[in-house]
């Protein structure tokens, strides 16, 4: 029995050593490599942040992912309460799973940068707050789907739930601290006309390689979890 | 022997046009940040094959 399960493993592993990866996913490696590469040895760094400059390149792409996976977040929910199936709500799920990542990796990162800066790691500046609240709101989303054991109404609570802090988003993310509080310690947005056009282009490069990086973890997490639902209906 | 700043140091000379600072820390982060990306990706390179596995289960 023993032989024939290790016998089973390596001729599944000599089959999936012949699987070739997608060209996108191949993409992730230049991408992820050139961006690191040029961020620290072709552009400049920006005057005010020295050293710092460099957080700025997995910063903001974290932060521009996690969003990215809130809104995907809530287009599977719609996509769910319109035609009732689970693998939308599964996507949903995911894509919020990755949003919470990010955005707490975003955090840290942020943190950190602000410890060198500003001489502590936790300021409530309005950025940090509002990112904060946003943590808050999809931990409650985790929460809620916790609570719920039937999987049809936790999909549709969730959905509603999903669509109703994708909202907040743009506010959290965007708005609050950048257009209603005018005075904060975080820095502009990097996307303003004076930044040095080789930090821009970086920045592109890393946003693109980050956003291959969430694509393929969610096509993963949404696989595994679809072969766990077809194990359960088996059994 | 040189300690392994240095060494980078003369591996990767500072290219930086604004920089007036020694540039052998930054080369050190960038070489740390490359190999724990490489790390991630072949984790994920063998993530996705064991699910294919599953999946032809």
């Amino acid at each position: 029995m023993g032989v024939s399960v290790s016998r089973g493993a390596v001729a599944a592993k000599a089959q999936a050593r012949g699987v070739r990866l997608s060209w996108w996913k191949l993409l992730l490696l230049p991408l992820m490599l050139g961006s690191i590469a040029a961020g620290f040895l072709w552009a400049p760094r920006v005057g005010g942040l020295g050293d710092e400059t460099y957080v700025m390149y997995f910063h903001v792409p974290m932060a521009w992912v996690g969003g990215l996976a809130y809104l995907v977040s809530a287009f599977y929910a719609i996509k769910y309460l319109a035609r009732r199936r689970l693998a939308d709500d599964t996507l949903s799920a995911a894509s919020a799973e990755l949003g919470l990542l990010f955005t707490f990796l975003a955090t840290v990162t942020g943190a950190l940068w602000a410890r060198s800066k500003w001489g502590a790691y936790w300021n409530w500046d309005p950025k940090q707050t509002s990112i904060f609240l946003l943590m808050l709101t999809y931990g409650a989303y985790f929460m809620l789907r916790s609570a719920v054991p039937d999987p049809d109404r936790r999909a549709t609570l969730s959905a509603v739930y999903a669509l109703l802090a994708a909202v907040a988003v743009p506010f959290l993310m965007l708005i609050i601290p950048r257009f209603v509080v005018v005075s904060a310690l975080h820095p502009s947005p990097v996307v303003d006309r004076e930044v040095n056009r080789k930090i821009g282009m970086v920045l592109m490069g890393s946003n693109l390689a980050f956003t291959v990086l969430y694509v393929w973890m969610l096509q993963l997490r949404a696989r595994l979890q679809s072969v766990a639902i077809r194990k359960e209906s088996v059994l | 022997m040189l300690p392994l700043s240095q060494a980078l140091w003369v591996a990767a000379p500072p290219m930086m046009p604004t920089s007036d600072t020694p540039i052998h820390g930054s080369v050190l982060t960038m070489v740390v940040a490359g190999i724990i990306f490489l790390g991630l990706f072949l984790y994920l390179v063998r993530l996705d094959r064991q699910v294919r596995d599953l999946e032809k289960q």
